[in-house]
């Protein structure tokens, strides 16, 4: 099934400038359609208000943090499908599994290129 | 310090190291800051020339610290109507709030330079796209240069902190306040962090790459 390039998007990140890039990147890919948070807490009232496609998320913010984020998204009987990248600049490997074992569909670590954003992307959400 | 006490300091941590691997794995600098609190608790008050050289040190040190916080903070910007600025964090603020504004004169430049683009067409049009994504990516560097100064600031914040209790631990309290008599007017805020898997981005010779962290995760059962 085709992508619907229309899908919206949720961007968490407690930088605006990180935000503002992720959704310019996202842009260029073709996806419009995006809506932003500085924060887990932010960004869950607005998953219960609209439907989303996919989150794209930061890891460090407070209050809420992404992986709290992530564990309630997952906790979530209508939020627990909606594909979750993760974008952070925490590259251990205990953080990669404790993401893999909270549910994230994949993640990317700062600073990233548009290349590994749709590469990523296409293997969450399909071929675009 | 004489031989005694010396074997007996070495016969300590190494304990006391031990113990703490065999509970907790991995030791964290918080960990080894405790960890000579406690020694350094088990010790009388000075009693030779070495141990008060040493607690003079100590002292010297803190007022170090003190004094380089100062000289770091009173680098001024060309903004006469700012504050002087003299909590860590404040400062570091300080820093995200004028490198976020940079990055975002940049990115507002790059935009009026695509939008002027638009409908050039051919390959210079997407010469021009090309590079503004470029622009866009090196961008990310705000986040993550904030998130290294934030790890240092902690780290230093954390070294004073030992400092200070080890001062404490000695009786230091006047030769610390004769040493840092012009030093600090504000309380400088030591945050805990209690999240262990929050440590922010790595150094370049030892974080993971993007490939190795697909690695990773494919290993994990995840998709790459």
């Amino acid at each position: 099934m085709a992508v619907d390039k229309a899908m919206p998007i949720l961007v968490v990140d407690d930088y605006n400038t990180m935000r503002r890039i992720v959704r310019n990147l996202l842009k260029q890919l073709g996806f419009d359609n995006t809506d932003e948070a500085a924060d887990g807490t932010e960004a869950l009232k607005k998953l219960k208000e609209k439907k989303f496609s996919l989150i794209v998320s930061d890891w460090n913010m407070e209050p809420m943090s992404g992986m709290d984020l992530l564990k309630l998204v997952r906790a979530d009987e209508q939020l627990k499908s909606i594909p979750f990248i993760m974008i952070t600049a925490e590259s251990k490997p205990e953080n990669v599994i404790a993401a893999k074992q909270a549910g994230v569909s994949n993640y990317i670590v700062k600073p990233f290129n548009a290349e590994t954003l749709k590469t990523k992307m296409t293997s969450v959400i399909g071929e675009f | 310090m004489t031989s005694n006490t010396q074997a007996k300091l070495g016969h300590s941590l190494l304990k006391s190291i031990v113990d703490l691997r065999q509970q907790k794995g991995d030791i964290s600098l918080e960990d080894l800051g405790a960890m000579f609190e406690e020694i350094a608790a088990s010790f009388g008050a000075p009693t030779s020339a070495t141990d008060r050289f040493m607690h003079q040190e100590i002292a010297r040190l803190a007022k170090y610290i003190g004094d380089a916080k100062q000289e770091i903070f009173s680098i001024a910007t060309n903004n006469n109507n700012e504050p002087a600025i003299i909590d860590a964090s404040a400062h570091l603020d300080e820093v995200i709030k004028h490198t976020e504004e940079a990055t975002n004169n940049i990115m507002d430049a790059v935009d009026a330079i695509q939008n002027a683009a638009a409908g050039v067409g051919g390959e210079k049009e997407q010469q021009i796209v090309d590079a503004a994504m470029r622009i866009y990516e090196a961008c990310n560097f705000q986040d993550v240069t904030g998130q290294r100064i934030r790890k240092v600031i902690k780290l230093l914040d954390n070294i004073e902190e030992r400092i200070e209790k080890l001062n404490e631990l000695f009786g230091n309290e006047d030769e610390v306040a004769a040493a840092n008599s012009n030093t600090k007017n504000g309380e400088i805020s030591v945050q805990t962090d209690q999240k262990d898997l929050m440590n922010g981005p790595q150094l370049s010779g030892q974080a993971s790459s993007q490939a190795d962290i697909d690695a990773l995760f494919a290993s994990l059962g995840g998709k790459g």
